[in-house]
Parts: structure tokens; C-alpha cells; sequence
């Protein structure tokens, strides 16, 4: 009889069990389920998505309008010029500064505790909270707080977020602030493991300071910086919270940046076949961008 | 409370049975025969305890009179952000509210549900206004929802910032080179800025839309095929607000402020006049501490060739997902609750003597829902509840049935808004903003959003 | 000439030359004048604001309390403004995404690293691809996941479920505890395997007292991370009665008194600093390692 005689399977199947397949695969349930439903699904439904329009009642297939509509927005360009000016901006602000900050901190001594200390403190405060303070502190009166210091060395005073030209200065400038803490961190970390007999070979080469950073230090960075660059640039390009709470956008539109246009689409329009076919193409052009950057870095370095 | 302990405790269930590899069987809702069961929005919260004992009165009376419908209440209120997310989680009650400025959108996605042939001759419904009407039907006349309140834009001023700058409170300007001269008076006596303006979030292009209409011009055509923007009134506008910016000084230093700035602003006597919606007094005077006495309201000042007040308001609309036999009984029900006061006076003192206690206001400024006669006779129904100090609207009230209510533009309002936002901006933020370019600029956005829906 | 067990890019020889002490002593005055600046400046100003009035602090930024230090700010923003409210909700936040982010990168890390089935292989490689596609990509069917969960249509939206399910799929965390229990000799396991503990006996009594400092550092982490969150809990928790504070500070802003308001940003920065300043090395072990992950 078939109940009888176990098939071939299910004999596999219990001996399986026996060997503890089943509680290993208990084990693996929580991962599987917590990425399954949240992180590989969601992907693989961006794309029926993308080609989708949905009122929640009816879904019909559309074909690539919603990649037509996207980029038949007059807001595309913008926001994409906007947003790689808020990369570039954030990359000359922010990219030296802990750098420097970190060679300079890794040379004191007793204190370096205390300096790493104040240097995270920014990136303690919650995005939200720095944004909303410094969006206090770009008040365009002549008596909000950078105006009064402006003052004091006769400038300004500054319309800071209302001017067309310097909102997305300002918002950079608060971005930067709260997050040069986290690299100098990191930076210090790397100096710290810097291969010390090299300095001491340069040093008898007779190198001053400035020629050991330069011919001993920063090669050995190289790779934390190229990460940190990437990492910062991806980061830069989903630019959300800092113009969203700011500015929502403007003045006249300078401050819009593509992951707000996103969240337009979706949860003020409620178009979301239109956002997903943007968040789409970003990711295209971000995993694009990841792979260029690394091609290019091997090069370089292997040169 | 039992609601959100079950939307709670559902997934947790369902958590651990998926944990335990039990694959869920989904509990099987087979379609009620019979007595029908409607969620109605609109029930208040418990820091509202009259207005929640109202509510909960209304649903025993209303069954005792439906023995065959079942009412069950529900908190949830419009917002934009969730609103989508109501519908798509099929949470949306049998009864919502909605302003009217979503209506024409939610008709043309076919996310309400069509109710013209489920309204009763009889009904209530058809003694409302026909320009208030017009908002809940689509160009072929099927109705979609019921407007249950109704208001226009409006010149709020600062009755207080009026009398210390030595202007007559009870004379607003009525012209707007006269909001010009008054904001000049109010900022070189008081300091404070005369005259002010929304200007994100959308809010920037709806007042701007607001300002065109009173001076004679629209943004979209009526059918909602074609940009209007770039037109003389618009450009009127616009230099007003250069004006007042570059030249005159009285409109502040700061131009990224929404809905909210501009009304905690008001409301703390930052700013001299702005244009609003007139059912601002209950969020500025209950919610924001406002005095009643300083809040000042004067109909929108129109051009000679002016067009009207854009209008907006709540209306009541229906899940799409409704049976027949369920919209009948959500119709029932929100005329019941919403509409049955102005026919029946023991109602109107009810609801009057709920309000009252829980320190809501009766009698803001509103537009009345029906003609002169149904509203006086409401008014004197309930005029010894009447907390609110209605003299000084008395000019918002005198045009309120002669003053040409003019709907949003038809096609994708928000998103409309959301352009013009930027050309307010600029005029406002740039000293050389090039109007007649913004304009150009703006009219291809709009169009292009036009094309895009 | 290692001599130096630790040293810089001055040797302790330079550090001997008169001119290099003036200049460190230099660099030393400016890197912390700096910071002073930077770091200090704001957190101080915030608390000068949060306890002085409106009107003062409008009119003139920086005059030290004129009419002395407001302490009732912190109470009325406690009270009047239902800020303790949004705390308890944030607390909630953080401790459900605590113990859903520690279940899931655990169990899974155990089954990576020690447990090892056929499976694995593909399991990590589909952890690792996450890492490598940008997050955008699935805002919006994220959100419409929640909204509707496959198979059980169950909405999420408007529980903490939204917050704590979607933050536990956190692949780093995975792969962090997967390091580290990769690393604990095999002859452990092999004894206790003798001894005759089943897998979960491992887990439990061998493994996971053994990860502590892992731990320290993937519970700080996901807590860190769950107290910042702002777009997510922003979508997912529409009524305002459920938000946390990263979501309901936003909407203060504009309702709130400046004052207020500024004591409400105090409150929210100085519950993290104090814990930053206590925890000082953590924060700072787990900021460089993150950066030793990355690279």
C-alpha cells in the first residue's frame, strides 16, 4: 500500500528531519521571512509595479507609461541637477574637513579621547532634531542666530533657505555638520593602523610632516576614502529628510531633490506605478554609478 | 480602543503562526444577508466627551428609527498622507469626510462611489446649494458625494493689529490696492508685517489661485484640458506681491512658510492680513489660542472683472466597495447626523448644547449649505449657544449668497498648486524675478501636468 | 625602528623640537577651540533657548537668560504638549525593533556561520545582494507590502508591526554576528556536540553568552538606528497619537510655542547624549567598526 511503503521522498524527508534539517531550518526561519517579505519581495515587486497603475480597486497594466510620465515631468531635470549639486556640495564640504580633522586629532595625545568624543557629538543628535535646530538657526532676520554672527564681522545678513542661490548651501552646510563626526571617526580608526615603520623609514629619508601625510598617510587611506566617497555619494543621492523638513522643495524649486519627487508621486499623488518606475531608474543609475566608481578605482589603483 | 487592540494583536497572531510554520488560513468573511452594518467616520475622540456622547446618542436614535442597519463609529480623519493608504488597505469607513479640494481627483480615479441614484427626491440632499453642489459631480452629472460644510477663501485680519495702528476694525479693506495701504499703516504703526502669504506645500498656489479668481483670471480652462496661468490677472497678482515684497516692505523676511506657519503666525499676531480659507477660526481660535475677539474676516477683495471665491469645504463620500443596500444606509445615516439640523429644531439645539460644552465653536464663519431662509431659521434656532462673535463677519456674511463660488481648477489641483508654489516663491525670494518668464515657465508645468493625468 | 609602539606621523623625537611642541600646542588650541564651536555651541545654544523665552531669543540669540532660566519650559512641553506620549511611543519603537533586529540577526547569523545547510550558500549570497542594491528601490512596494502582507493580507500601517518587521531585515547585522560566530573555535561546538546539546542548546547556552560584545554592538546599532528613523515611521504611522518623536517634532514645530519647541528638540538631544556619554567607547568601537565593515 502507498502508506505503507514510504516513497523514495519521504523517506529522504525523514531522514532529513533526523539530521536536524528541520530545527536548522527553524533557525533560518526568522531570516527568511524578515528579508522574504521585506527586502526581496518589495524588490521583485518594483517591477510589475513600475508597469502598473493602481487605484487600490483595479490594477491595469500600462506598459512603460509611467517611465514616460516620469520623464516627461519638467521636475525631473531639476531635481537631478539639484541633487547631484547637493552630491557635489557635500563632497567638497564634507570630504576634506574630517580628514584633516583626523590626522590632526590622531596626533594629540592625552586629550584624543576627549577630542574624538566632541567630534561625534553631532552625529548623536537624531536628523531630525539637528535639521529642525539649524532650520532655527537660518532664520532670515537679521536677529536669527548666523545672521547675529554674520553681523559681528559686518556681513549678512543672509536670507539663508529663502534664497534661491543659498538654500542648498544651507542645507548642505547642516548636513555636513551632522555627519562629519562619523568620518573623522572612522578616518582616526584607519590612522591609528597606519604601518608606523614607514613613517620611520620616511623619517630618515629625512620627510618633513606635511611630505610624510602625503607619501605615507593618505596612500594607506586610500581605501577607507574611496569607500567612505562611495558610500557618501549613494547617500547623497537619496537625499530625503534634510530639504524635506527645510524647505519642502524651494525656493521656486532649487531644493527639490529626486527622492522627494518620489515621495510625491506616491504619497501625495498617490500615483506609486510613477514612483516606483523613478525609484527604478535611480537605482539603475545608483548601481551604475557603484560600478563605474569601482571599475575606475581598480584601474587606478592597479596603475 | 478594541479596534486598535485588535489591529495589534492580528499581526502578533499572525507573526507566531507563521513562525510555527502553520500556514494561515485566512477566516472566511462570507457577505452579510440581511441587516446591513456601515462604519461611519466622523466619531470624536474621548478628550471630546459631549461631542462623543452626541455622536453615540446619534447612533441609538439613528437605529431605533434603522432597526435593520447596524452603525459602527470609527476616528479616522481625512489626511493627505494616509488617505491612499485608507483606501488601499480597504480600511476606508462606509461613510467618510473628505475636503472638497479631493474631490474632482477621487472622481476621476473612481475611488468613490457613484450615490445619484440612491438620493431621494425627498432628501435633503437636493436643497442644497447648487454652486456647492457642482463639487461632488462630474461633467455628467452623477453625484458622488454630499457637502456637509462650506466655506470660501477669505482677507483674515488682525482685528487687534486694526485698532493699535489706528484703522477701523469693522472697515477691512475692500479693494486691493486698500490691503496695500492698510498693510503699510499696520507695519510702520506696529511693526509687525501688514501683509503675508502661504507659500509651500501647495499652499503658495492656492491662495495664488484664489487671488487670479478675484482678479478675473483662472489657471486651468473650466473643461481641464488646458493651462490658463500665464493670463493679465495672474500678473496682476503677482506684481501686488512684488509690491509688497521689494517695494512696500510688508510682507516679512520669510517665504518658505505652509499652512500651519502662516496660522500659528496669525494666531500669535505676527502678521497683519493674509487670504485663508474663513473656516480657519475654529483651528485658530480653539486649537491656537487666538482671541476670538482679534480674529477678523472680510470677504476676498474682487476686481471689477473678478470671477468669485474659490470655495472649498467637507464633504461625505462613500466607499467605493459599498453594497447597494449599504450606500441606502450611508446615506440615511449622514443626512441624519449632518443634515437633520437645519429641518428640526429639538436636533439643532441638541447638537448646539454638545458643541457648546466641549467649547467648539457655533457659529464660525461659514458659507451657508442651503438658501438665506433654511439658514435664518437655523441661526435663530440655536442663537443663545451661539459662541462666536458673528458681527464682526458681518460683510463676510453679506456677500455670502451673492459672491460667485468658483471651484478648483479641474485637473490635478494639488499638483497644479505645487507648480505655482515655485513662480510665488520666486517673486518673492528674488527681487528681479522676471514675471512675464515665470509665467511662460509655469504654464508649460501646468500643462505638462495636465498631459501626465 | 619600531621603537614607538604607537606613534603618528610625528615621531616622539619631533616631538622633542621646541618648534613642533609650539605647533602642536597650536593645533591642539584650535582643534578643540573648534569643537568647542561646532559640537558644544549648538547643544548649549539649545538649552539657552529651550530655558529662555520667545521674545528673548527671537530679539537677541545669544544674551544669557536676561530674565533667568525658564525650567517650567521642560514641564509644559512634558504636559502641555503630549511630549511624554511620543516618548513612550519611541521607547516602544526601539525596544520592539531591539528584539525583532536581535531575533532575526542571531538565528540567522547562527545558521550562516555554525549550522551551515546546502541553503546557506544561497541565503547569503541573497543577504549580500541587498547590501549592494540601493534601498529607494523598494520605498513605495515596501510601503504597499505593509499595507497589504502577501498571503495573510494583513495591513500593518498604523501599528509599530509597520516599524519593527520591515527594520529587523537589516543585512549588516546579519552578517556582523555571522563574522563573529564564524570565528569561535569549532572544537566548542564539537565538544558540546559530544556533551549531546541539540543545535538550540548551542545557540543558547554556548553561542550566544559567548557574543556579548557583538551583541553590545548590534543592539546599539539597531536602537540608534530605530531612535533616528524619520521617513519610514513618517509613512507608516499616520495618527499623530502613535508617532514617534523624530515623526511628531516636525509637525510641533509649526504648533508649538519657539520656546517650547526648542525645549522639546532639548529633550529629544539630551536623552542620547547622556547615554553617548556614558557609553562613550561603545559608540565610538562601534562607529570605527562599522567603518571596518565597510571597508
Amino acid at each position: 500500500m502507498h502508506e505503507a511503503v514510504p516513497s523514495r521522498r519521504s523517506r529522504g524527508l525523514i531522514s532529513w528531519v533526523r539530521r536536524g534539517g528541520l530545527s536548522t531550518l527553524v533557525f533560518f526561519l526568522p531570516v527568511l521571512l524578515s528579508f522574504g517579505l521585506f527586502s526581496w519581495w518589495p524588490i521583485l515587486r518594483s517591477l510589475p509595479l513600475s508597469v502598473q497603475r493602481t487605484n487600490f480597486l483595479t490594477t491595469d497594466w500600462v506598459g512603460l507609461d509611467n517611465f514616460t510620465r516620469v520623464l516627461a515631468d519638467p521636475l525631473l531635470l531639476t531635481a537631478t541637477l539639484n541633487t547631484l549639486w547637493f552630491a557635489l556640495l557635500a563632497l567638497v564640504f564634507g570630504f576634506p574637513v574630517p580628514v584633516i580633522l583626523a590626522v590632526f586629532i590622531a596626533e594629540l595625545r592625552r586629550t584624543r579621547g576627549l577630542a574624538s568624543a566632541l567630534v561625534y557629538l553631532p552625529v548623536i543628535f537624531p536628523p531630525v532634531v539637528a535639521v529642525l535646530l539649524w532650520k532655527a538657526f537660518f532664520d532670515p532676520s537679521p536677529t536669527g542666530v548666523l545672521n547675529t554672527i554674520l553681523g559681528w564681522a559686518g556681513l549678512g545678513p543672509l536670507s539663508w533657505l529663502n534664497d534661491g542661490d543659498l538654500a542648498m548651501i544651507s542645507i548642505v552646510l547642516q548636513a555636513t555638520w551632522a555627519s562629519f563626526g562619523t568620518a573623522t571617526i572612522i578616518y582616526l580608526a584607519t590612522l591609528m593602523g597606519v604601518q608606523t615603520e614607514l613613517y620611520d623609514a620616511a623619517e630618515t629619508d629625512g620627510a618633513i610632516a606635511l611630505r610624510r601625510f602625503w607619501h605615507v598617510t593618505l596612500p594607506q587611506m586610500r581605501g577607507v576614502l574611496l569607500v567612505m566617497m562611495l558610500l557618501q555619494l549613494i547617500g547623497t543621492f537619496q537625499v530625503f529628510t534634510e530639504p524635506y523638513i527645510m524647505t519642502n522643495g524651494g525656493p521656486e524649486d532649487r531644493t527639490v531633490t529626486i527622492l522627494m519627487l518620489i515621495y510625491r508621486y506616491a504619497f501625495v499623488s498617490g500615483d506609486y506605478g510613477r514612483a516606483t518606475a523613478l525609484s527604478l531608474l535611480l537605482a539603475i543609475a545608483l548601481s551604475g554609478l557603484s560600478w563605474i566608481y569601482l571599475w575606475a578605482t581598480k584601474r587606478w589603483s592597479t596603475s | 480602543m478594541k479596534s486598535t487592540r485588535t489591529q495589534l494583536l492580528a499581526p502578533a497572531v499572525l507573526a507566531v503562526a507563521a513562525l510555527t510554520l502553520v500556514t494561515g488560513c485566512s477566516e472566511s468573511n462570507s457577505g452579510s444577508s440581511g441587516p446591513v452594518s456601515i462604519t461611519v467616520a466622523g466619531m470624536p475622540n474621548n478628550q471630546q466627551p459631549e461631542l462623543l456622547n452626541n455622536f453615540n446618542r446619534n447612533i441609538s436614535d439613528f437605529t431605533k428609527a434603522n432597526p435593520e442597519v447596524k452603525v459602527v463609529g470609527d476616528e479616522a480623519v481625512f489626511d493627505v498622507r494616509t488617505f491612499q493608504a485608507l483606501l488601499a488597505g480597504g480600511k476606508l469607513p462606509t461613510v467618510f469626510y473628505v475636503p472638497f479640494t479631493e474631490m474632482q481627483g477621487l472622481i476621476a480615479r473612481k475611488q468613490i462611489a457613484d450615490i445619484t441614484s440612491a438620493i431621494g427626491a425627498d432628501s435633503m440632499v437636493s436643497r442644497i446649494n447648487p454652486s456647492v453642489m457642482k463639487v461632488v459631480k462630474d461633467s455628467s452629472d452623477h453625484v458622488y458625494g454630499v457637502p456637509i460644510q462650506a466655506y470660501s477663501m477669505g482677507l483674515l485680519y488682525n482685528r487687534d493689529l486694526f485698532k493699535k495702528a489706528g484703522l477701523d476694525p469693522d472697515k477691512p479693506p475692500t479693494t486691493w490696492d486698500e490691503v496695500r495701504a492698510d498693510a503699510k499703516v499696520i507695519q510702520s504703526a506696529t511693526g509687525v508685517q501688514g501683509f503675508g502669504s502661504m507659500t509651500k506645500d501647495n499652499t503658495g498656489g492656492w491662495v495664488l489661485t484664489t487671488m487670479s479668481y478675484a482678479n478675473g483670471g483662472t489657471i486651468e480652462s473650466a473643461d481641464g484640458k488646458n493651462a490658463t496661468v500665464d493670463n493679465d490677472a495672474t500678473r496682476k497678482v503677482l506684481e501686488f506681491y512684488r509690491s509688497l515684497r521689494w517695494e512696500d516692505n510688508t510682507f516679512g523676511s520669510n517665504f518658505l512658510i505652509g499652512y500651519n506657519d502662516a496660522m500659528k503666525a496669525f494666531a500669535g499676531g505676527k502678521i497683519g492680513m493674509f487670504v485663508q480659507g474663513a473656516d480657519a477660526y475654529t483651528t485658530l481660535v480653539s486649537n491656537m489660542g487666538m482671541k476670538p475677539d482679534d480674529f477678523g474676516l472680510a470677504p476676498l477683495p474682487q476686481a471689477a472683472q473678478g470671477l468669485g471665491a474659490l470655495g472649498g469645504g467637507t464633504v461625505a463620500i462613500i466607499n467605493p466597495r459599498a453594497s447597494a443596500a449599504e450606500v441606502k444606509a450611508a446615506i440615511k445615516w449622514l443626512e441624519f447626523v449632518n443634515l437633520r439640523k437645519y429641518g428640526s429644531e429639538p436636533e439643532a439645539v441638541a447638537d448646539a448644547k454638545a458643541k457648546v460644552a466641549d467649547k467648539q465653536p457655533l457659529g464660525a464663519p461659514a458659507l451657508p449649505l442651503f438658501d438665506q431662509a433654511t439658514t435664518d431659521r437655523y441661526l435663530g434656532w440655536v442663537k443663545d449657544y451661539i459662541n462666536v462673535p458673528r458681527q464682526n463677519y458681518a460683510g463676510y456674511f453679506a456677500t455670502a449668497q451673492t459672491l460667485a463660488l468658483v471651484p478648483e481648477p479641474p485637473t490635478k489641483a494639488q499638483e497644479t498648486y505645487g507648480a505655482l508654489d515655485a513662480v510665488v516663491q520666486a517673486v518673492l525670494t528674488r527681487r528681479d524675478a522676471d514675471i512675464d518668464a515665470l509665467l511662460k515657465d509655469a504654464q508649460r508645468k501646468v500643462q505638462a501636468i495636465i498631459a501626465a493625468s | 625602528m619600531t621603537a614607538d609602539a604607537e606613534r603618528s606621523i610625528l615621531s616622539r623625537l619631533d616631538r622633542r623640537r621646541p618648534g613642533v611642541r609650539i605647533a602642536l600646542v597650536a593645533v591642539r588650541a584650535l582643534v578643540f577651540a573648534a569643537l568647542a564651536v561646532l559640537c558644544v555651541g549648538p547643544l548649549f545654544w539649545l538649552f539657552k533657548a529651550a530655558t529662555s523665552t520667545t521674545t528673548e531669543t527671537l530679539s537677541d540669540p545669544f544674551t544669557l537668560w536676561p530674565s533667568g532660566i525658564h525650567w517650567n519650559t521642560f514641564a509644559e512641553v512634558w504636559t502641555k504638549v503630549d511630549f511624554a506620549r511620543y516618548f513612550v511611543n519611541t521607547l516602544w519603537l526601539m525596544t520592539g525593533s531591539l528584539f525583532f533586529g536581535l531575533l532575526v540577526a542571531t538565528t540567522g547569523g547562527y545558521g550562516l556561520a555554525v549550522l551551515k545547510p546546502r541553503y546557506a550558500k544561497a541565503v547569503f549570497a541573497a543577504l549580500l545582494a541587498t547590501l549592494f542594491i540601493p534601498g529607494v528601490i523598494s520605498l513605495v512596494s515596501l510601503y504597499l507590502t505593509v499595507m497589504d502582507m502577501p498571503l495573510v493580507h494583513v495591513n500593518l500601517l498604523g501599528t509599530l508591526w509597520a516599524v519593527w518587521l520591515p527594520a529587523s531585515a537589516n543585512a549588516v547585522n546579519v552578517l556582523l554576528m555571522q563574522r563573529f560566530f564564524a570565528a569561535i573555535p569549532a572544537d566548542l561546538f564539537e565538544a558540546a556536540r559530544i556533551d549531546g546539546a541539540g543545535p538550540f542548546r548551542v545557540f543558547v547556552s554556548l553561542v550566544l553568552p559567548m557574543s556579548r560584545p557583538i551583541l553590545g554592538v548590534v543592539s546599539l546599532l539597531t536602537l540608534v538606528g530605530a531612535y533616528k528613523e524619520f521617513l519610514w515611521p513618517l509613512l507608516v504611522l499616520p495618527n499623530p497619537q502613535d508617532q514617534p518623536i523624530s515623526v511628531a517634532l516636525p509637525r510641533l514645530e509649526t504648533a508649538v510655542d519657539f520656546a517650547q519647541f526648542m525645549g522639546a528638540l532639548f529633550i529629544s538631544v539630551i536623552i542620547p547624549v547622556v547615554l553617548f556619554l556614558v557609553f562613550q567607547r561603545q559608540f565610538l568601537r562601534a562607529a570605527g567598526n562599522s567603518g571596518a565593515l565597510k571597508g
